[in-house]
């Protein structure tokens, strides 16, 4: 009996816990556009890390690698999954994000979740939804060494292919990712 | 054999997550057993799953818009069905061990009205099968609905161990997982003053079980002829089944107390096979 009773009061201390971490992240979320812009001044000092070198192809079959990079100021990579709800919802307006900032540098890029057994269905998907942005198939291995575990997650990246603050997992709206966007692209 | 349940369901929680080591790293298995279901109600997402959530297999084939019927799924749930009935939420369900763990602190206890029972083939046929079948988006993919918005299995097994075990995780936990958390707590604090009450008002799994409760093979049969209407096993029962009744009841999970405490065994356990003309006693 007390060991049952010792048991619960460790298990709603944990549910407790929890209650606190979502709060304090919920403060965390409201002030990271501002940690964005403080971390791009330290991420002039400190080491960044490079965003994996990759050899993949987009859905026209053309060859993809890391150099892509270097064509624009700020790559944003948005990993999606053809059966991700979340990641379809957000498709349609990171397109118009893609063509509304295309010439202030910035370029958004697409990889499905799955490489090229997802060939068929991204291409339903960009079909069904009229999406012109590039889309990139990548093994899966790529999105292991980035340690991706969930879709969709979200890259910012530099012309010299380096990751700039932390990976964005889940949607967020048109709103929050311009913000971010252009806090990158102002400094 | 009612003794011998507690110890079968710790083993049954344990293999179905038998991927410990997710447990320390936060990384859910992703691997070829993942493609077949356990039968009982156990999250894909738990970062020790080694198999997956029939219902949660169900609802993502539902929602998908490239396939009309997931015949894979169906097909596991009616042998299960057919072979097991509700045994399986009585003997290889983790959450229904974790309700009956709950149930055994002291306090004042309370039965659930008979007629809340039916709710869980509204949550069955809404939640699971309509949502995500009509409430699509604009490709026609349809959230697991079941999973999102109300599964405590999901919250307890995976929503709180991979929040706690991924930084980036915490950064987007939002209102659905502060309403989750609510739906497990009254369900936690439920468990202590009712038996499993998430088995009898919820489970759409033990929803679908329960059609078979009356024609599977393994269940459990009642002679008239030696009851005493001594009543020991309406009073026993957890569930709130009249064994002498309706001895197959919807709500039985086959726990066995009432075989148990039956003074003139005129309450049995059989498996029948074929016509049921030769019924097997195995009690």
């Amino acid at each position: 009996m007390k060991k049952l009773i010792s048991v619960l009061i460790i298990m709603l201390l944990a549910l407790f816990t929890v209650g606190c971490i979502e709060k304090v992240d919920n403060k965390e979320v409201t002030i990271d556009e501002n940690q964005v812009e403080s971390n791009d001044v330290q991420e002039q000092v400190t080491d960044n890390t490079k965003f994996v070198s990759f050899k993949g192809e987009d859905m026209e079959g053309n060859e993809v690698t890391e150099k892509i990079f270097s064509e624009n100021k700020l790559t944003m990579i948005n990993i999606w999954g053809t059966t991700c709800p979340p990641c379809i919802n957000e498709m349609p307006y990171i397109e118009e994000i893609n063509n509304e900032m295309k010439d202030s540098g910035f370029e958004l890029i697409g990889v499905v979740a799955g490489g090229k057994a997802s060939k068929i269905d991204a291409e339903d998907i960009f079909n069904k939804l009229d999406l012109h942005y590039r889309n990139l198939l990548l093994d899966d291995k790529y999105l292991m060494a980035l340690k991706v575990q969930y879709v969709p997650t979200t890259f910012f990246v530099n012309s010299e292919g380096e990751i700039l603050g932390e990976a964005h997992i889940g949607a967020i709206s048109k709103e929050e990712y311009l913000e971010i966007i252009n806090g990158y692209l102002e400094k | 054999m009612a003794n011998k349940r507690k110890i079968i369901q710790g083993i049954t929680t344990f293999v179905y997550n038998f991927n410990l080591k997710g447990f320390f790293t936060g990384e859910i298995y992703t691997g070829k057993l993942k493609n077949a279901c356990v039968p009982g109600l156990n999250c894909y997402s738990c970062p020790g799953a080694a198999g997956s959530c029939p219902i949660g297999a169900l609802q993502s084939i539902l929602g998908n818009y490239k396939y009309q019927f997931s015949f894979y799924i169906f097909g596991f749930l009616m042998l299960i069905g057919t072979i097991l009935g509700r045994f399986v939420c009585g003997y290889l369900c983790p959450f229904g061990l974790f309700q009956e763990l709950l149930y055994k602190i002291k306090s004042k206890k309370f039965k659930i009205k008979r007629v809340f029972v039916y709710t869980k083939y509204f949550i069955l046929a809404i939640f699971v099968i309509a949502l995500p079948l009509f409430h699509t988006n604009v490709i026609g993919l349809g959230d697991p609905a079941f999973c999102k918005y109300i599964c405590p299995a999901g919250t307890i097994e995976a929503g709180i161990p991979l929040v706690l075990l991924n930084k980036p995780l915490q950064g987007i936990v939002g209102w659905l997982f502060g309403w989750k958390l609510f739906i497990l707590i009254v369900f936690i604090i439920g468990s202590v003053f009712s038996f499993r009450p998430f088995c009898k008002l919820i489970c759409p799994l033990g929803a679908i079980y329960s059609l078979f409760n009356k024609v599977s093979v393994f269940r459990y049969a009642f002679d008239e002829a030696k009851c005493i209407n001594c009543n020991k096993c309406v009073e026993t029962c957890k569930m709130d089944v009249i064994p002498h009744l309706n001895v197959n009841d919807i709500e039985c999970i086959r726990c066995g107390e009432c075989i148990e405490v039956c003074p003139t065994n005129a309450l049995t356990q059989i498996v029948v096979l074929g016509d049921g003309k030769k019924n097997e006693e195995i009690n």
